[in-house]
């Protein structure tokens, strides 16, 4: 089982991004986390439900409206077309606007824990010593939620990686540009190349289960330095 | 006295109740062992004429069919796995000649039953009334995966043939099969694209079709074969002889093939 020009290329593409996706989420999800964890407001729960459509939504669904959505006659479409950016569809940008509401609960939701887990009375101890608003979320809740941080840039990336059904939909399956790795599985598949599917499959089932190890034991890992540390 | 006779009659009824559901089962039982039922793995391109095929011949004979939809490739890593259909018709000439090679399907049943023709479409009035000139004015082509789909393949020779594919390259986008090219077109992410003549005519939609000179591409034929599986060889062979009987043919070609014994 060897892999061809062709496999590596959809290996780098596909490792590619996933991290611009995870690297963008990362920044998008904190606020939308925060506010999330603190918030009163009744749109909370609409919100709430937002973010976690994509958990139960067939990603074919979301590949298809992003194809009507960013099309040339669809209204994002239009707007881009008008500002001079040409057609999402087909290129890696889209990919990555794509695999960003694919994965957005994949960020949000450890983020969102970890920023509800720490509860208040950090803050507001910091906040009776005059720590300013800005100073208490960087030097406070960003270092307690790290571990949240953490579970969301792996299963961010993990779940990017493993994205099929909207690439599937938008992607247009272009070398070095849209052809991921499960692409290229479903194509080795589809033209009965069955030894090469076997070595990317087999490459994707190791690295999920290593991501998932990974994950796992260091939350374990987590969990007991917290306990001795007297956090939790 | 009176309670003995008031049993006699109940107990008569039910036996008489007991024998009309007998008589009943047998009857059920013995009309399902009479019509049996034959499953057809089919190339998702053929949907809507085999879905009228079927219904023919089942009112034809009695028989009832049971349909199975997928790309070719599905269906065919389907059967290398034991799934129990007894006839496959496939969107190519390989996938059955591979599955004869590996004794899955009977080699004298292998049979071309449709000839597919290649359009060009666009939602949008096409800009000149030359295939040359259209594609080159084109922004972004759709076309099947060429590795895959014969329509795919079809579209590349026809561009090979026009010497253009270097030229175009860059705006060909691909879909995974057929189907997926024309929802490229449909949403007009893909100004045009190589579609299938049996879509445009089964889906009737606005737009401008061009049909691609039969000489551009080679023959898309497809093939069916009956399994080795089967249990219902005769049914399956009866079935494939209907497919090709020339009435049939007629009504295969209203669905925008080329009839296959022409």
């Amino acid at each position: 089982m060897t892999l061809s020009s062709e496999d590596i290329t959809a290996i780098w593409l596909t490792l590619k991004l996933a991290t611009v996706v995870t690297l963008l989420l990362i920044i998008i999800s904190t606020p939308i986390a925060w506010w999330l964890a603190r918030t009163k407001s009744w749109l909370k729960g609409p919100i709430n439900a937002i973010v976690a459509m994509p958990l139960v939504l067939p990603p074919t669904v979301l590949g298809f409206y992003l194809l009507i959505f960013l099309g040339p006659e669809g209204p994002a479409g239009k707007l881009l077309h008008n500002l001079g950016v040409s057609p999402l569809p087909f290129s890696f940008s889209g990919l990555v606007i794509a695999s960003m509401f694919y994965s957005l609960p994949f960020v949000v939701q450890p983020i969102q824990n970890a920023f509800i887990a720490m509860g208040d009375k950090p803050l507001e101890a910091a906040a009776t010593l005059r720590s300013s608003p800005w100073d208490r979320f960087f030097h406070i809740a960003i270092p307690l939620a790290k571990p949240g941080y953490i579970s969301a840039a792996i299963l961010g990336f993990a779940h990017t990686v493993g994205e099929f059904g909207v690439v599937l939909m938008i992607g247009g399956n272009i070398s070095n540009e849209t052809r991921v790795i499960s692409i290229q599985i479903y194509d080795h598949v589809e033209a009965l190349e069955y030894d090469q599917a076997h070595a990317l499959s087999l490459l994707m089932i190791g690295f999920a289960f290593i991501v998932l190890a990974f994950l796992y034991s260091s939350k374990k890992q987590q969990k007991n330095k917290a306990m001795s540390d007297g956090v939790l | 006295m009176q309670s003995k006779a008031s049993k006699e009659t109940k107990s008569r009824f039910l036996f008489r109740h007991l024998a009309t559901l007998f008589s009943l089962f047998f009857i059920f039982t013995s009309t399902s062992s009479l019509a049996a039922e034959l499953n057809l793995a089919v190339a998702s391109n053929f949907i809507s004429p085999i879905k009228q095929l079927a219904a023919d011949f089942e009112q034809e004979t009695g028989h009832s069919i049971q349909l199975s939809f997928g790309s070719s490739g599905k269906l065919f890593a389907q059967i290398n796995n034991q799934a129990p259909y007894d006839i496959f018709l496939s969107a190519d000439t390989t996938k059955p000649k591979a599955l004869i090679k590996k004794q899955l399907a009977l080699p004298d049943s292998f049979q071309v039953y449709a000839r597919g023709q290649l359009a060009l479409w666009s939602l949008k009035p096409l800009n000149s009334s030359d295939l040359k000139q259209v594609l080159l004015n084109s922004r972004r082509i759709a076309i099947a995966n060429p590795k895959l789909a014969p329509y795919g393949k079809a579209a590349k020779e026809t561009l090979q043939n026009l010497t253009v594919w270097d030229v175009l390259k860059k705006k060909i986008v691909q879909g995974e099969n057929i189907g997926q090219t024309y929802q490229f077109v449909y949403s007009q992410n893909a100004d045009i694209g190589f579609v299938a003549f049996s879509q445009v005519l089964a889906t009737n939609p606005q737009g401008w079709t061009m049909p691609i000179p039969r000489s551009l591409y080679s023959e898309i034929n497809q093939a069916a074969v009956i399994l080795t599986r089967s249990k219902r060889i005769e049914l399956a062979q009866s079935f494939m002889a209907f497919l090709i009987r020339p009435d049939t043919q007629d009504k295969i070609a209203t669905f925008g093939y080329a009839s296959e014994l022409e």
